[in-house]
């Protein structure tokens, strides 16, 4: 019976073994494919959008999260209609099942046409980009695009020597994190916006004895309590300790920024400074308790406004934004979020996607897309915008300078569970000092397992 | 006249309970009526505004729900067929014959119920045999995955059929396949319409399997569609709502239908298990 | 009598069912432990280097795995205590002929058959701390100290868990254990009411001992699906508040997420051999305790 047993999953080990090489075999032959086509590029022309458009009618399939395509999306895809373009939009979802499934589509080599996907991480998700898409430097659309501005945040690393190269066009907003606040609340208080950080301690205790929420926290979503650290650790010089990091010569519980900005997380729960519920609030909570004026402060980013926009319509006007003080000078920045990628994947239609992403960052196209969907538009030039009273507090205060980006794109590997420590920060399971002990470990963890030759 | 008075004490009870039970599900009800400001609260509240039409007809419209219906439809309906079919038969052979390979296969029933399924390795497989992103891939991996509590359920029940049915038949003159089929298969009715609950209940409202191997938004079943209102950061939760009673629906039809049988189906079938 | 078992029960009939079970389940999962052993991340599977027991070891080496342990511990045996004796005390009800039974039983039975999205969704509702149904019913009755962090309080949330999980599932207890007192012949009853034994004794001696198999089942059944428990924590707490309430399986879908396959697949594994082992340990201690009854 044994003899038996032990036979048959010999065999079937032996099937799913041959099946296994068989897969790679086909792999292989499937990548050798896609970069003879890498040599035909289009002509680069900078105006004329002629040559954006194809002769005949193209069909592109485009891929992409299903939240990612509102109004904005609607007003360019029937424009592009008119130019000859026939878009087929499949949506996944908006969650990590989502982002494997596109994964799993570009591993099996079924490809759309046109990838929305989250710039900066194609490396540490499928592997080089150049194997997958067509780079994009020396694109028409790159006249009107500051290359150094976005460094880091709109490129894609190449290789494990940290090349770097871009990949993606940019599609949507982008984004800052700022101290959203409540101007009714303010007026009626008669506050003004807090210079220093004993002014906005000042602030929050005046909000509080008029019996509404200083700040809000919504600890249930743990990923919004990361936007109060980040407005510290994102202020300017991590470049040089994040270099260090990412080789293994330095520790995340070096970050003193990071630190402060934690700590003060903390700090202004012990000062009883937020709602009492917090851990059972969400980010939904959050956005009418700020907009009806329950709540005085959220630290978020602006893209909360366009679910302002849709929700509470009529507080649209009430919400402006301000730079979190927490040295009282002009080192307190607001952290700049690269909006999303529009990719183009090698495969036999990347010529036509490559027209229609020349097409789409035009400037024309630019402004109708900007005109009927929210958000800060990457390229220089773009005239009509969307724009509420907190972001447009928010774009002339970047405009002044008082931006610099986000401090998790100097880093190459995984930061996930911050939001979860800061979870257990609060709830006083972990110190601050312990937090970035555990983001040491996850980082070193992943490094490991990603075969980085510092971490082995 | 102590024991009316129990009886109705108890009654009262029961339905205080049934309540407990009621309650949650009228939760979801109410707020699929209310826009999506008053839905982020998810309170008990009437809602101030009612939104009955716009948000379902957004659900039916963005949620293509019309053609998810139709693949779970089919997906479920072949996928339950088929395991009435396939454990039927197989527990038959199983609690009938009574070898050491029968033994065998019912313990490796009960590690198939503990193993967790290998998402990768599966798709892998799949993959190879060109079979991804289809349906008939989904329905067989339904099947194979439920094979093992189906065929416990129909074990069971056989353990309360009596042998003496087959004798009798046997020496009326079936033969093989026609002894399950023409004699056994017609007492099966509740037992059956157990496993069509269980099975049509358990692939109604899967989405593990089918969001990894359908990976075409025009495959996708009905479970699927909530995503479509659920965002990264924040979610549209009137439609989020609407769409859950939405895919509800079918199964409670399915549920009250079936219901009746239920009971019976497992009163031969659990005692002796 | 063998000639016609071998003809009567073909075990050509078994083949096509068998066949698609092995294939398509059995070998792959079972092949996929093999990557236990090996440090395989995303789809590298021919890069992918045997390190032999280097993941089991990362595994206890985890922050909170202990947690995830004690976690899946609590909330397999609270489901199981409750499901049965919950379930066993609703089908007594049913049992009894009331009017409003088969009213009963529909609604009883009715949360199996609701998504756990649903379920999970409704329930973060009801337990929020001061908007939430649960609370706001307990103030109303004059029981304020009684309100609770229900799904924030580390010490709580697993238990919170549990309590949605029974109200989820004992419908599939209660219906199993109705059967089988609908199967329990009245004169057993009767009988024992001549001979002077009164409720409880008679549920004692008669009731129980005849439902041990039904018993059984729901306890397996329960074990295996606490053990194995995932859905619910997902989609109620996400392993929150911080990692309060992770569980194993958890565990393995958080190494899955970061494409940790390897190690992934060694929690699944490791679970895998618990459950297995458990359930084996069960079964003979139960099968020593049915001869002596």
């Amino acid at each position: 019976m044994r003899g038996l047993l032990s036979k048959r999953v010999g065999l079937m080990s032996a099937i799913v073994a041959m099946m296994l090489i068989l897969a790679a075999c086909g792999g292989n032959n499937n990548a050798a494919s896609p970069s003879t086509s890498d040599s035909a590029k289009p002509t680069a022309s900078s105006t004329a959008s002629a040559s954006n458009q194809p002769a005949e009618r193209v069909k592109l399939k485009v891929l992409g999260h299903a939240s990612w395509f509102k109004s904005g999306w609607d007003a360019v895809a029937k424009d592009a209609a008119a130019h000859g373009f026939d878009l087929e939009v499949e949506k996944v979802p908006d969650t990590d099942a989502g982002n494997d499934l596109i994964k799993t589509r570009f591993a099996t080599k079924d490809t759309p046409d046109i990838l929305l996907f989250f710039p900066g991480s194609i490396f540490s998700n499928m592997g080089p980009p150049a194997d997958y898409f067509v780079k994009q430097e020396d694109q028409p659309w790159m006249d009107n695009f500051d290359k150094s501005a976005w460094v880091r945040a709109l490129d894609e690393k190449e290789n494990v020597n940290g090349d770097r190269g871009f990949y993606a066009a940019p599609y949507w907003g982008s984004n800052v994190s700022a101290v959203l606040y409540n101007k009714k609340v303010f007026e009626s208080l008669n506050l003004q916006i807090p210079k220093t950080y004993a002014d906005f301690l000042a602030v929050c205790e005046a909000i509080k004895k008029a019996g509404k929420i200083p700040v809000y926290y919504s600890g249930k979503d743990s990923w919004t309590l990361q936007l109060l650290p980040f407005d510290a650790a994102s202020k300017k010089g991590y470049g040089e300790l994040a270099d260090k990091i990412n080789k293994n010569q330095a520790k995340f519980t070096q970050y003193d920024n990071m630190k402060k900005g934690i700590e003060t997380l903390v700090d202004l729960k012990n000062k009883g400074f937020i709602n009492k519920t917090f851990l059972s609030d969400t980010y939904d909570n959050a956005e009418k308790a700020l907009a009806t004026g329950e709540a005085g402060m959220y630290h978020m980013g602006t893209w909360m406004m366009s679910d302002i926009v849709t929700k509470f319509q009529d507080n649209v006007n009430d919400i402006g934004a301000f730079i979190m003080p927490f040295d009282g000078d002009d080192t307190d920045i607001l952290p700049v979020f690269a909006p999303y990628g529009m990719f183009v994947p090698k495969g036999k239609n990347q010529d036509a996607a490559q027209k229609f992403v020349n097409y789409f960052e035009s400037i024309e196209t630019q402004n109708l897309y900007f005109e009927n969907e929210g958000g800060i538009p990457a390229l220089n030039g773009v005239t009509k915008t969307k724009l509420t009273p907190a972001e447009l507090d928010a774009k002339t205060l970047v405009d002044a300078g008082r931006k610099f980006a986000n401090w998790q794109y100097g880093f190459d590997y995984d930061l996930s569970n911050f939001g979860v420590y800061l979870q257990d920060a609060l709830v006083g399971n972990k110190t601050p000092d312990q937090v970035l002990a555990a983001m040491d470990k996850d980082f070193a963890k992943d490094a490991k397992t990603k075969k980085d030759p510092n971490f082995q | 006249m102590n024991l009316k008075l129990k009886k109705w004490w108890l009654e009262i009870m029961g339905v205080c309970l049934s309540g407990l039970v009621v309650l949650p599900s009228i939760i979801v009800l109410i707020n699929s009526f209310k826009t999506e400001g008053e839905a982020s609260d998810m309170s008990i509240a009437w809602p101030k505004d009612w939104n009955f039409v716009d948000n379902y007809s957004e659900v039916f419209r963005i949620g293509r729900i019309s053609t998810a219906f139709w693949n779970s439809i089919l997906i479920t309906g072949s996928s339950v067929i088929l395991l009435i079919v396939l454990c039927s038969t197989s527990a038959f052979v199983i609690q009938r014959r009574n070898s050491k390979f029968t033994k065998l296969l019912q313990v490796l029933l009960l590690g198939g119920m503990i193993l967790p399924l290998s998402i990768i390795i599966t798709y892998i497989l799949l993959y190879n045999l060109h079979l991804t992103g289809s349906f008939l891939a989904v329905i067989l991996l339904y099947v194979a995955t439920m094979y093992p509590v189906i065929a416990f359920l129909y074990i069971g029940f056989y353990n309360g059929v009596s042998r003496e049915i087959d004798e009798a038949a046997i020496i009326d003159g079936t033969k093989g396949y026609g002894l399950f089929f023409r004699v056994i298969f017609p007492l099966l009715k509740p037992i059956n319409a157990t496993a069509l609950v269980l099975g049509f209940v358990t692939v109604w409202n899967d989405f593990g399997l089918a969001l990894y191997f359908l990976n075409q938004a025009s495959k996708y079943t009905l479970g699927l569609t909530v995503f479509f209102f659920a965002g990264e950061k924040s979610s549209q939760w009137n439609l989020i709502f609407a769409d859950l009673i939405v895919v509800s629906i079918p199964v409670i039809i399915v549920y009250i239908f079936a219901q009746r049988f239920i009971v019976s189906g497992l009163t031969a079938g659990a005692v002796k298990s | 009598m063998n000639k016609l078992m071998r003809k009567n029960y073909t075990y050509g009939m078994l083949v096509p069912g068998l066949l698609l079970f092995l294939v398509l389940f059995i070998t792959p999962s079972m092949g996929a432990f093999y990557y236990a052993f090996t440090d395989l991340t995303d789809f590298n599977f021919f890069s992918a280097k045997y390190v032999g027991w280097e993941n089991f070891k990362t595994l206890f080496d985890t922050d909170g795995s202990m947690l995830a342990l004690k976690n899946t511990i609590i909330f397999t045996v609270v489901t199981t205590v409750f499901k049965i004796t919950i379930g066993l005390g609703l089908a007594v009800l049913l049992n009894m002929k009331l009017r409003t039974t088969l009213y009963l039983r529909t609604v009883f039975f009715f949360p199996v058959i609701l998504s756990t999205v649903a379920v999970a969704l409704a329930f973060s509702a009801i337990y929020h701390p001061t908007t939430g149904l649960l609370n706001q019913f307990l103030r109303l009755l004059g029981l304020d100290f009684l309100a609770q962090n229900w799904i924030t309080d580390r010490g709580l949330v697993m238990y919170s868990i549990s309590a949605v999980e029974v109200w989820k599932w004992t419908g599939i207890g209660m219906v199993l254990f109705l059967a089988g007192l609908q199967s329990i012949p009245q004169d057993a009853y009767e009988s024992a009411t001549i001979d002077g034994a009164n409720a409880w004794q008679q549920f004692r001696s008669i009731t129980l001992p005849l439902l041990l198999p039904s018993i059984k089942s729901v306890f397996f059944l329960s074990m295996i699906g606490g053990l194995k428990v995932f859905d619910i924590v997902i989609a109620l707490t996400n392993g929150g508040p911080g990692k309060a309430s992770t569980t194993l399986n958890y565990m393995v879908y958080e190494d899955f997420s970061k494409h940790f396959y390897g190690e992934g697949t060694a929690a699944s594994l490791l679970l895998f051999l618990l459950i297995l082992v458990t359930v084996a340990i069960l079964n003979l201690f139960i099968s020593r305790k049915e001869v002596e009854l």
